[in-house]
């Protein structure tokens, strides 16, 4: 049983080898100087694949205060990859991550994103004194927020310029357009050049027939009048 | 053939006409081929070149200003004045938008940076409606140098000047580029809707339109 299950286990990790190299650029990977990660935030604990291109050698390293400890990357058809660690007691925010390789240190660096753990925006660590205002989950259809009644947590900061994030940053695009203003894209209309010159032809064959038409109709006068 | 004098001249006249309206249209066509599509929309990419000449500095930054909520935007080269509102994310991650039904506010995310503080700020609204345009439908068009102010609720204004305009496509989107700082010690602002191609299949557009600015005054409303 045991040797039927390793030889699964390990064709199924040859078919995820073999599938790497076709699949690996299809995947939403964010680009941050020549270091790729995805997912493109991490949470605490989780798992987050490293890739780099540019690195001539067999190995190089990938180095962050976010991660649990140095990742070596191996070599693969495209370039250097690695499945890293990040760290469980990490804080959200980003992180410089660092590679080593071809014997130097910082040949390229990316920033790691690692956003909080359970879904909400509210922070654990919000002090008790402050509770929040009422209907703040649901403010979404209430109409236009009071700017002045958000921030129950103004007296944390003496000076605004101390401030810190208190919720996870944002990782994902805008849904920010419903389409019904759209610009066409340059190759969809005609175009103001392209009518000029269609128009253009109208006129010249419009023209030519009627000056055809005049110099028949001239010679045709000429010849009967005789 | 024997045309008379007179239809020979009109001949000559029409066919100079063509030719004249022809080169003309040949013109207008390769201006457009090589220049690309107009301010409005502008394509992928970094288009904050096109506003004022690289050579020319922009304002040094101000020093973060005492903490306050926002509570309007004005941008004064696009006529526009908006209410400015608080938001959370979506569960996606997205800083939420106002809601189409009220398609001229402007949403800004409250548990981030608040404008004039130290940090990125950022606010959202949408480009158009289904059927409309709405608040942002201009923002493309900023350009570097161009300012924008944001009214406080402790009566003061903060001002910022527009140093980047740009089109990020959603599916190579660097969240750490648009939504984190690009400078420490700076009060930064980010302006986000959509843009590039919209993508009837999807229902969506297929980019942002993002632009960055730092806090280079400040004043009373």
């Amino acid at each position: 049983m045991l040797s039927v299950r390793s030889a699964l286990c390990g064709a199924l990790t040859l078919l995820a080898f073999g599938a790497v190299p076709a699949h690996a650029l299809d995947e939403p990977y964010i680009r941050v100087g020549a270091v790729d990660f995805y997912p493109v935030a991490s949470r605490p604990g989780s798992e987050v694949k490293i890739r780099v291109s540019g690195c001539m050698g067999e190995r190089a390293t990938a180095v962050s205060e976010a991660l649990v400890a140095r990742a070596p990357l191996a070599r693969d058809a495209i370039g250097h990859v690695a499945d890293a660690t990040v760290r469980s007691d990490v804080r959200p925010g980003s992180y410089p991550v660092r590679i080593d390789c071809d014997g130097h240190d910082g040949v390229a660096r990316g920033e790691l994103t690692v956003v909080e753990h359970d879904g909400r925006d509210r922070h654990h660590h919000e002090p008790d004194s402050y509770p929040a205002p009422p209907g703040r989950e649901d403010a979404r259809e209430d109409g236009r927020e009071d700017g002045g009644r958000e921030d129950s947590r103004e007296d944390d900061f003496s000076e605004g310029e101390h401030e810190r994030h208190e919720g996870r940053m944002p990782v994902a695009p805008e849904p920010a357009g419903g389409g019904g203003a759209a610009r066409m894209a340059p190759d969809d209309a005609p175009g103001m050049p392209g009518l000029i010159v269609g128009g253009t032809g109208v006129l010249i064959a419009g023209g030519l027939i009627w000056h055809r038409r005049r110099g028949n109709a001239a010679d045709g006068n000429d010849t009967g009048k005789r | 053939m024997s045309s008379e004098p007179r239809t020979r001249g009109h001949g000559r006249l029409l066919t100079g006409a063509a030719w004249a309206i022809l080169l003309l249209a040949l013109w207008l066509w390769g201006r457009e081929a090589t220049e690309g599509p107009s301010a409005g929309a502008p394509a992928t990419g970094d288009v904050a070149a096109a506003g004022r000449p690289p050579g020319r500095a922009l304002p040094p930054p101000h020093r973060p200003l005492p903490g306050a909520p926002p509570s309007a935007l004005t941008i004064r080269t696009l006529g526009l004045h908006a209410p400015v509102e608080g938001h959370g994310l979506t569960p996606q991650g997205a800083v939420e938008p106002p809601p189409y039904q009220r398609p001229g506010a402007v949403a800004w995310y409250r548990d981030g940076t608040r404008p004039g503080s130290r940090g990125a700020a950022v606010l959202v609204g949408h480009v158009d409606t289904e059927r409309a345009p709405a608040v942002f439908y201009d923002l493309g068009s900023l350009r570097r140098g161009d300012t924008v102010s944001i009214d406080r609720a402790d009566g003061s204004t903060a001002d910022f000047t527009v140093e980047e305009v740009s089109v990020v496509a959603k599916d190579r989107f660097d969240p750490v580029r648009v939504y984190g700082p690009h400078h420490r010690d700076r009060a930064e602002l980010r302006l986000i809707t959509c843009g590039g191609e919209y993508d009837r299949d999807r229902h969506s557009y297929r980019a942002n339109v993002v632009v960055s600015a730092y806090l280079t005054g400040s004043g009373r409303h």
